[in-house]
């Protein structure tokens, strides 16, 4: 609708509205200036420097003498800053209200000992969405939840974590009881500690419906499985359209499968310089994979045009405790979701997941570290040692959640509890020795997930049984040029 | 307005503000005042919580940044990155998608929500009923619609048990790359139309009962009344679904997520990247690869084709949109 | 006969149009049962997702994933119910939802209706910028504007308080409620406050007295899509608000789905609770929605 004074005034108005967006344009930029140096202020103060942190602790040592606050409590305050703290600590919670619970025990206990302290515990359901604003910031919590699965290789690329090595050093604290791989595993490119790791989440968990495998005539498997047997046992245990005999717990299990075979993803499992997910074993890997899902054998994602999904469209835990599903892959976490999705409808246990020669577990490995940003290193170094120690490890191996990478914790707490199943100790003493875990490179999310995960799909979903050699050379091409890692 | 011989609106083009033309200088004055003091709380809340980050996330596209240390100017780098060879692939399949989504998603929700909201203005007992029960697709919201849409479009679910009676054997929609999109856009028209719809319905009860009146009188049959009368009556509202739908139809981000997360890695695309829609590429270079240079600049050339596209709706509104009360 | 009279629903609504004859009379019989046949297919059809939640909250995890039609539950236990309450703090969850909910479509419902006045019926220099400065924010993705914003409302030291999602939508109400009520307002006669004006009436006067009654049925849209988008927010609930007891629904039912630890019947059972309100609100609000409005009364 054409206003009738729309000529003249229109051009005149034209101009008047060009000298007001400059008007605007120039109060935005005073804005935004300020706004961008508030937030140049507020990016993390990069790591702390370790020496100052230890430099610190050096004084402290030397007169903490009289201002011992607690006589009751011998040594436990040592050298700590006194004064009112309110330490934080953010993690990834995953385990719902059962860990969030444990949680809020751990703090209050933490505020027992050290009554100057109060803990304030940050349970996070979607990691990445909160943590990079957080970090970005400078408002993370003084402890950081670190995991191999959720961000973990940005977060050491940036710097958001500060080296425990310091400490570790000045305390002679003893890293002995944890698996070596995972200590080196959880360094920096210098070799100190960044991460003191709480559990091990390996994914060699094969747990298995004994009505089913009885139902069948197949015999239980135990660690003297090889992947041959798994495979024939999945066939035999398979009713078309009716029940399958293996599921996968998430749909990228297909890469906890190309490890069992030996595939090696990169030339280096740390730090390496170029991508090797195109070799024998993982080409093996994943054709026998395909087939077994081509024939409708495994319950997965992945399968589904081929009649891989149970009633409701379900995989993994679901499936295997609707009974749909003779065995499930996946980690010790399961345990609990199927005793109660089940409704004790079956007997289950756990076996290792069988290797071939060379090949290793896929591991997702958790931890707790320092931000680098934090106020209060020392309290948060105390913090760390409380919930991720040998002492917090056993109080969580009791309530049967996680696995400790620790060996004398799961004999003592894990390996005596009653809850299911009861080859659990086996299974995850196997799993800690040969877990692997993702690199720390930067360029590793761009370079491997961003092309492995299209590119597998793809071909598992295709209508005819891909060339897998093919497929995988050509995605390491492309991961060369996504992300390259020299 | 009134309505005319065949019951069709006429617009009466009046020099509408022939009086007010000579007092122009100070009538605009006053006006002019009067609608910075209506507009202040936007202006004051975008100055303050808007333009900030708007600028920053502007200055952030030609600069390299993973949030550690300073942004480092890279100039257009990060545009020219969009055409790259590993990139442009990739973002051109983001941008296929979107398109798929956006263009069966806008006419289906704008149609089916006008063909609702005219069911729904009928005068009948029991109304209030059955409007609430057309608007709860829209309500139900939240962890839990994960388990609603598997129950509906799984292999087994109420959609292929329908598509059955017709002896139509339904792909498994979410997980099967070839239906993977057509699911999502199911659940958009599903859960997308209820607000749409409304919009519609509150149109059709504030338009002039007098005129509507003088129509049916007139003796113009219903389907008359409709075209001629209430629709461009209507166009107002009709132009907010567009634009609206247009931008949230290229915008869809939370119906892949969720589908995307039942499958693969957070943010992934899955299944095999059918549904890595634009936003959903720029979430996962900006949250998962910490490319904020990047992402930033996909997100601000996003922002300016979806103001492109509003502006020529705009421009092409003076056609078609009726306005009564026009300040043009 | 006023205008929302004839607006609620009355079956002699009908008659007020035209004359009726005997044949049309039989005519429309038949027309009227058609339409009860198609509204009560279609109103169940959309109902099912809802019915369906509201059933699956009384069943156990497993038969909550069967396939299939079956709407009924086994029985009408609570079991699910008094699990949310004993292991959640689902009260305090309920009542920051509610708290923050409530402030903030007050806020963007008045905001909005004023400022739209401005954007729609007032000429200014100025005015188109300012308008499309305000759509641009609706275009721009979200994660561009994540973690600027965020580092604003940190600095503001407004983190683990409400104030962010309540104080910015006070401010305007959103682009969104602004160009929503802009187009309600333009579809007006111009009549009325051409009418107004000459009568010397202020131009707030105008808003408040003539447009502000005549947009009911707008105002009630935004307020009810505004409490939905609130009452259904994720994103900025998590995180602008860490402390897990001082959270809102969407994210703290989020635990009942994580990673490690799934319990469908419970998060069913939280969930229609949660769904429970804005029901009952859109069941209210949807009166206000369709009530028709009396222009004569106002055009004199």
């Amino acid at each position: 609708m054409r206003h009738p004074d729309s000529g003249k005034t229109r051009r005149w108005r034209s101009r008047s509205l060009i000298a007001l967006v400059a008007i605007f344009a120039l109060v935005a930029a005073a804005c935004g200036d300020d706004d961008d140096d508030d937030e140049a202020s507020s990016a993390p103060a990069v790591t702390t420097t370790a020496a100052a942190a230890a430099a610190e602790m050096d004084d402290d040592d030397h007169g903490d003498d009289d201002d011992h606050a607690h006589d009751d409590e011998p040594d436990s305050d040592m050298g700590l800053p006194t004064g009112n703290v309110e330490l934080r600590m953010a993690y990834f919670n995953g385990g719902g209200q059962t860990q969030i619970d444990f949680r809020e025990e751990q703090a209050a206990d933490f505020n027992e000992m050290h009554p100057n302290v109060t803990v304030r515990m940050e349970p996070i359901p979607d990691w990445s969405t909160t943590i990079f604003p957080q970090i970005a910031a400078g408002t993370a919590a003084d402890v950081l939840w670190g995991g191999t699965d959720d961000g973990y290789t940005q977060m050491v690329a940036i710097n958001a974590f500060q080296s425990l090595q310091p400490f570790i050093d000045d305390e002679g604290f003893d890293l002995s009881p944890w698996p070596d791989n995972m200590i080196q595993h959880f360094s920096d490119a210098d070799g100190g500690s960044l991460i003191l790791p709480v559990s091990n989440l390996a994914f060699n968990f094969l747990y298995y419906n004994k009505n089913l495998f009885d139902a069948a005539g197949v015999d239980y498997p135990d660690a003297s499985w090889t992947v041959d047997d798994l495979i024939n046992a999945t066939r035999d245990l398979s009713i078309p359209d009716e029940q399958w005999g293996l599921s996968f717990a998430w749909g990228d299990l297909y890469q906890t499968w190309m490890r069992m075979y030996g595939c090696e993803f990169a030339n280096d499992a740390t730090y390496p310089s170029d991508y090797t997910y195109n070799g024998p074993a993982c080409v093996e890997a994943l054709t026998d994979l395909d087939e077994l899902a081509r024939n409708g054998y495994i319950n997965w994602e992945l399968g589904a045009k081929f009649g891989g999904l149970a009633p409701g469209d379900t995989a993994g835990e679901t499936a295997f405790s609707g009974g749909h599903t003779a065995m499930l892959l996946s980690g010790t976490w399961e345990a609990g979701s199927i005793s109660e999705n089940s409704g004790g409808a079956f007997e289950f246990d756990a076996a290792p997941a069988p290797l071939k020669q060379g090949g290793k577990i896929q591991g997702a490995a958790e931890g707790f570290g320092i931000y680098s940003g934090t106020d209060h290193p020392e309290w948060a170094w105390e913090l760390v040692k409380f919930v991720a120690g040998t002492e917090g490890q056993e109080r969580e191996a009791k309530l049967g959640l996680g696995t400790s990478p620790i060996e004398s914790i799961l004999d003592g707490a894990y390996c005596t509890s009653p809850a299911p199943p009861a080859n659990k100790c086996e299974v995850a003493k196997i799993g800690a020795a040969n877990t692997e875990w993702e690199p720390l490179t930067a360029a590793w999310g761009p370079g491997f997930w961003d092309v492995i995960t299209p590119a597998a799909e793809a071909a598992f979903l295709s209508d005819a049984a891909p060339n897998w050699q093919e497929v995988l050379d050509e995605a390491v091409d492309l991961s060369r040029m996504a992300g390259p890692l020299s | 307005m009134k309505i005319g011989e065949s019951g069709r609106l006429q617009v009466s083009r009046r020099p509408r503000s022939s009086p007010r033309r000579k007092r122009r200088g100070l009538q605009t004055r006053r006006e002019e005042r009067w609608f910075y003091f209506f507009i202040a709380p936007w202006l004051i809340g975008f100055i303050f919580f808007g333009l900030g980050p708007m600028l920053a996330s502007v200055g952030l596209a030609f600069t390299d940044y993973n949030l550690s240390g300073w942004p480092s100017f890279v100039g257009f780098d990060n545009f020219e990155r969009m055409v790259d060879p590993v990139q442009g692939p990739l973002l051109e399949k983001a941008i296929r998608n979107t398109l798929y989504i956006a263009l069966l998603v806008i006419p289906l929700q704008i149609l089916i929500g006008l063909g609702l909201a005219v069911l729904l203005s009928q005068q009948v007992r029991g109304m209030p009923l059955f409007r609430t029960a057309f608007y709860l697709p829209t309500v139900v919201s939240g962890v839990a619609t994960v388990v609603v849409w598997i129950w509906i479009l799984g292999s087994d679910g109420l959609l292929n048990q329908g598509l059955e009676l017709f002896g139509i054997d339904g792909p498994v929609w979410l997980r099967d790359p070839a239906t993977v999109k057509l699911g999502i856009v199911i659940i958009m028209v599903w859960g997308g139309t209820g607000g749409m719809m409304i919009i519609f319905l509150a149109g059709l009860q504030s338009m002039p009962r007098e005129l509507l009146e003088a129509a049916a009188v007139d003796g113009a049959s219903a389907v008359r009344r409709f075209w001629h009368v209430k629709l461009p009556l209507l166009t107002p509202q009709l132009f907010f679904n567009l634009v609206i739908g247009v931008a949230s139809g290229i915008g869809v981000f939370t119906e892949t997520y969720v589908v995307s997360s039942e499958t693969g890695p957070a943010g992934s695309g899955s299944p095999a990247n059918q549904t890595l829609t634009l936003v959903m590429y720029i979430y996962r270079q900006m949250l998962v690869n910490l490319q904020v240079g990047y992402a930033s600049a996909v997100a601000w050339v996003l922002t300016a084709a979806i103001a492109l596209l509003t502006a020529i709706q705009f421009w092409s509104s003076r056609r078609w949109v009726y306005y009564d009360n026009d300040n043009r | 006969m006023t205008l929302s009279d004839i607006s609620s629903d009355s079956s002699t609504a009908s008659t007020a149009i035209g004359p009726v004859t005997g044949g049309r009379r039989s005519w429309r019989t038949v027309r009227r049962i058609v339409l009860y046949v198609v509204l009560i297919g279609l109103s169940f059809l959309f109902a099912l997702p809802f019915l369906w939640q509201a059933s699956a909250s009384f069943k156990n995890s497993a038969q909550i994933l069967e396939p299939g039609l079956n709407l009924i539950p086994e029985s009408f236990k609570l079991d699910n119910y008094s699990r949310v309450f004993d292991s959640v703090p689902f009260d305090s969850w309920f009542y920051n939802s509610l708290f923050i909910t409530l402030l903030g479509t007050l806020g963007a419902t008045f905001s909005s209706a004023f400022c739209a006045y401005g954007f729609a019926i007032l000429r200014a220099r100025g005015s188109n910028i300012c308008f499309a400065l305000a759509l641009i924010t609706i275009f721009i993705p979200f994660e561009a504007l994540l973690i600027p914003e965020y580092i604003l409302f940190a600095q503001l030291g407004w983190l683990n308080t409400p104030l962010p999602l309540i104080i910015p939508w006070c401010f305007g109400g959103g682009a969104f409620n602004i160009f929503l009520m802009r187009q309600f307002y333009k579809g007006l006669p111009r009549e009325l406050i051409d009418a107004a004006r000459v009568d010397g009436a202020s131009e707030f006067r105008i808003f408040w007295r003539i447009m502000l009654p005549l947009t009911i049925p707008a105002l009630t849209v935004v307020a009810v899509f505004h409490f939905i988008f609130l009452w259904n927010d994720f994103l900025r609930p998590l995180i602008y608000l860490t402390d897990v007891n001082e959270t809102t629904l969407p994210v703290g039912l989020s635990g009942f789905l994580s990673r490690f630890s799934r319990q469908w019947a419970i998060l069913m059972a939280g969930s229609f609770m949660a769904l429970l309100p804005i029901v009952v609100l859109f069941a209210v609000a949807q009166r206000f929605i369709v009530k028709g409005i009396n222009l004569t009364g106002v055009r004199r």
